[in-house]
């Protein structure tokens, strides 16, 4: 077993799936033969993290017996984690004398990578199922709520600050993937090429979900905290709401004319300057 | 064509194994079968209508103009609609500029009226309905429309640089026009396995598509890769390469013999 | 009858027509300039600020910037389980055709090598400005606007299976992957391909440059890990 490189460009081979840990030979002393007790090797399976793919390798290149070699390989650049984790759960131990240990290998480039083990992603910001996100209410009817998904929790922001992926910066419209369904002329800078969201109102909370009235729920120009729970159509990303901790953080007064509001409860929020109170279904605060 | 996962599979398997098995049966270098009708079109030179046998239509009209060669010395021009398909789209423009660099590999001095004259050709290509890569298509239809080009014949003086004087044609005469016109190949590339003219479901699981030009027993360019599908694309071994011009060059001229017969 | 005598006589059939001495044009033919040898531009990452990743490669003639968005949401309004890439080229030398032509090459090219997998519903898009002095054809070209695009996508941290590359030997522009052991995609502009033994021999020819490019590439990289960890 060769060790692990410290840092990794992409298309580096960093490991074979499988490999073997030699045992370490130990001499038997206290006996009468003085034969190395053979203990059996292990073998360690490596998972692929981010950062990392796991490809076919070609190891001999002559045409008549190429073979070819399922390696781990780096598609990025960065620094080498590698971490204990549990059997996969679709790995099948098929010869239990077998010893196997799994190792994780990632590469990455943050702090991000070091806290969650190398499973979170360092600069991959697409929303997911089952992240949580932050976004903006663009737009409401009686069944859903349009939203605009601005940050996604746990992941980093890139250098462009999110431009262009999630935010509303100015960012020149020319072609772009966009052009290929739009023609450029009809587009403009002004558009946030944010990644958009529904929020069914049977999504909206966890109890009473036929009864969601959704102009009681939330208002256009809200911030809400809401979870991936599918990558939805074309479009959109399906969102919910349903927990305590998800809901409305940030609303403002009179349809976005008075000040900010504050929640009071799960259903209203307040505002402190004009003590109006208006309805929605509000974030746990704590 | 869209087709299942299993489907998929299969196919890929089926094609990649050794020798490859293709899903209609065919070898490695037969196409499948193509309708080509000529000289259909009353009001131009030469024309021809394609149909490859997956309802893949295609529509190739050539007209002819007299231009002075020393002012305008392009005297091929092409025009490529697609239809379903914007003009400013990638495929089209992308057609557009790979059929005037193939082209270029036209003896241009057969369209020589005069020392002064030179007959210009407008080649306008309408691809009706293409259900896999139409490049093949195309060039077999302009291959087609040009082999049955006739042109009026000159009556006037070939020398015409000290007598300054316009052609004068005959008034029904027309003579056929000789040029030999390119063919381009599409080879596409599953595993270790390259076959002529992928059928829309083969070019689904293709790995990879290469683009073969051959003009009377020679390779020429341009030559090009391009994916034929975008969810398969991968690389290719370097012999591929080496294998498909080898088999283009084999079967070729068999073609074009086919063609110019008609 | 057309009875009308277009001919016009231009004079006596002693006259002669004007002749004038050939000008011998200063200007060197296309041609005439070979460049076989590669030389080994210089590379900066991360110079743009408004995109996710951006790559400038430079010789004394040619400035190849590369800067990529993404990944991003698309405008397309079918579900996509794959990334899309757009590849948009600018250059006022070049018919817009060509480049556009040279784009859905490059598409096609980076559909091989880039994890399209992990950005479902996304869009990707390389724009590349060739800041350059005409020497040679566009495919000339290529090795360069494929150094410029990959370490850009590096710089944006997309992830890519390999560092791939391109080599240009006898009008082939062929590109790289797997240390020469597969190609991913090949642009020849023009001039016949005489036998396979030429071919062949081009092909090698690119492979050495694709791996010299790799070299550049990886050294490049390795010294930006290393002054990161300095900082």
């Amino acid at each position: 077993m060769q060790g692990l490189p410290e840092q990794a460009i992409p298309g580096q081979i960093l490991a074979p799936q499988f490999d073997l840990l030699e045992p370490v030979v130990t001499n038997n002393t206290n006996g009468d033969n003085d034969t190395p007790m053979k203990e059996d090797p292990t073998i360690i399976m490596y998972i692929n993290g981010t950062g990392t793919k796991l490809i076919n390798y070609p190891i001999n290149n002559s045409s008549t017996n190429s073979k070819e070699l399922t390696v781990i390989s780096s598609t990025k650049l960065g620094k080498v984690y590698s971490y204990d984790v549990d059997a996969p759960a679709d790995y099948k131990n098929l010869d239990q004398s077998r010893k196997i240990q799994f190792k994780m290998i990632s590469v990455g480039n943050s702090e991000l990578m070091k806290q969650s083990q190398g499973r979170s992603e360092s600069n991959n910001i697409l929303p997911r199922e089952g992240d949580v996100i932050i976004c903006r209410v663009s737009r409401i009817s009686l069944q859903r709520a349009n939203v605009e998904i601005l940050a996604v929790s746990t992941k980093n922001i890139p250098i462009d600050s999110g431009v262009g992926t999630n935010g509303t910066g100015t960012v020149a419209v020319q072609g772009g993937s966009g052009a290929q369904t739009f023609s450029v002329s009809q587009a403009s800078s002004d558009v946030g090429e944010t990644f958009r969201g529904i929020i069914r109102s049977q999504d909206v909370r966890a109890t009473d979900r036929d009864k969601v009235v959704m102009i009681d729920c939330f208002k256009p120009g809200d911030i809400v905290k809401a979870q991936v729970i599918s990558l939805g159509d074309g479009n959109n990303y399906y969102l919910t709401t349903a927990r305590n901790d998800l809901g409305v953080v940030f609303a403002r007064a009179n349809n976005g004319a008075g000040g900010l509001m504050y929640a009071t409860d799960w259903l209203s929020m307040t505002s402190p300057l004009s003590g109006i109170t208006e309805k929605r279904k509000c974030a746990n605060p704590f | 064509m869209t087709l299942s996962v299993a489907e998929k599979s299969y196919l890929y398997d089926s094609l990649a194994s050794i020798p490859s098995i293709r899903p209609d049966g065919r070898q490695q270098h037969q196409f499948r079968p193509i309708e080509i009708y000529t000289d259909f079109l009353p009001s131009s030179n030469g024309s021809s209508r394609i149909i490859a046998s997956d309802g893949s239509e295609c529509i190739v009209s050539v007209k002819a103009k007299v231009v002075d060669h020393t002012i305008d010395d392009d005297l091929l021009q092409i025009e490529i609609e697609i239809s379903g398909e914007r003009d400013d789209s990638l495929i089209t423009e992308s057609c557009t500029s790979l059929f005037n660099k193939l082209l270029k590999n036209i003896d241009m001095k057969k369209l020589q009226l005069t020392k002064k004259y030179s007959f210009k050709l407008f080649i306008d290509v309408l691809v009706i309905s293409s259900n896999s890569n139409p490049v093949s298509l195309i060039s077999f239809g302009i291959y087609s429309s040009l082999n049955c080009t006739l042109l009026p014949k000159l009556v006037s003086n070939f020398d015409d640089l000290e007598v300054e004087e316009l052609p004068m044609f005959h008034d029904y005469d027309l003579v056929k026009l000789e040029v030999d016109s390119p063919l381009v190949f599409v080879l596409g590339i599953v595993q270790n396995n390259i076959f002529i003219d992928p059928a829309a479901n083969e070019s689904e699981v293709a790995n990879n598509g290469l683009m073969i030009s051959w003009i009377n027993g020679r390779t020429i360019a341009p030559m090009r890769t391009f994916a034929l599908n975008d969810t398969n694309t991968k690389g290719f071994s370097p012999k591929l390469m080496q294998e498909g011009i080898k088999l283009v060059e084999k079967y070729a001229p068999d073609i074009a013999n086919a063609l110019q017969n008609i | 009858m057309n009875v009308q005598d277009r001919r016009r006589i231009l004079g006596p059939i002693e006259a002669r027509p004007l002749a004038f001495p050939e000008v011998k044009s200063n200007s060197k033919e296309e041609t005439a300039v070979v460049l076989s040898e590669f030389q080994a531009p210089s590379i900066q990452t991360t110079l743009l600020k408004n995109c996710n990743g951006s790559c400038i490669i430079e010789n004394d003639k040619t400035s190849i910037l590369s800067s990529i968005y993404g990944p991003r949401s698309t405008r397309s309004n079918l579900f996509e389980a794959r990334c899309l890439i757009n590849v948009t080229i600018k250059s006022t030398i070049f018919p817009t055709s060509e480049l556009k032509e040279l784009g859905s090459f490059l598409i096609n090219v980076l559909e091989s090598f880039v994890c399209l997998e992990l950005y479902p519903k996304a869009g990707i898009d390389v724009f590349v400005n060739l800041n350059i002095e005409k020497v040679c054809d566009l495919s000339w070209y290529i090795p360069y606007i494929m150094m410029s695009i990959v370490l850009g996508l590096v710089d944006a941290g997309i992830e890519i299976s390999d560092l791939p590359g391109c080599g240009f030997n006898d009008n082939n522009a062929i590109c790289f992957t797997k240390n020469g052991s597969e190609v991913i995609g090949i642009w020849r502009d023009k001039g016949d391909i005489e036998n396979e033994s030429s071919f062949g021999d081009s092909l090698d020819a690119c492979k050495e440059q694709y791996l010299q490019i790799k070299g550049l590439m990886a050294n490049y990289l390795l010294s930006k890990l290393d002054n990161d960890k300095t900082k």
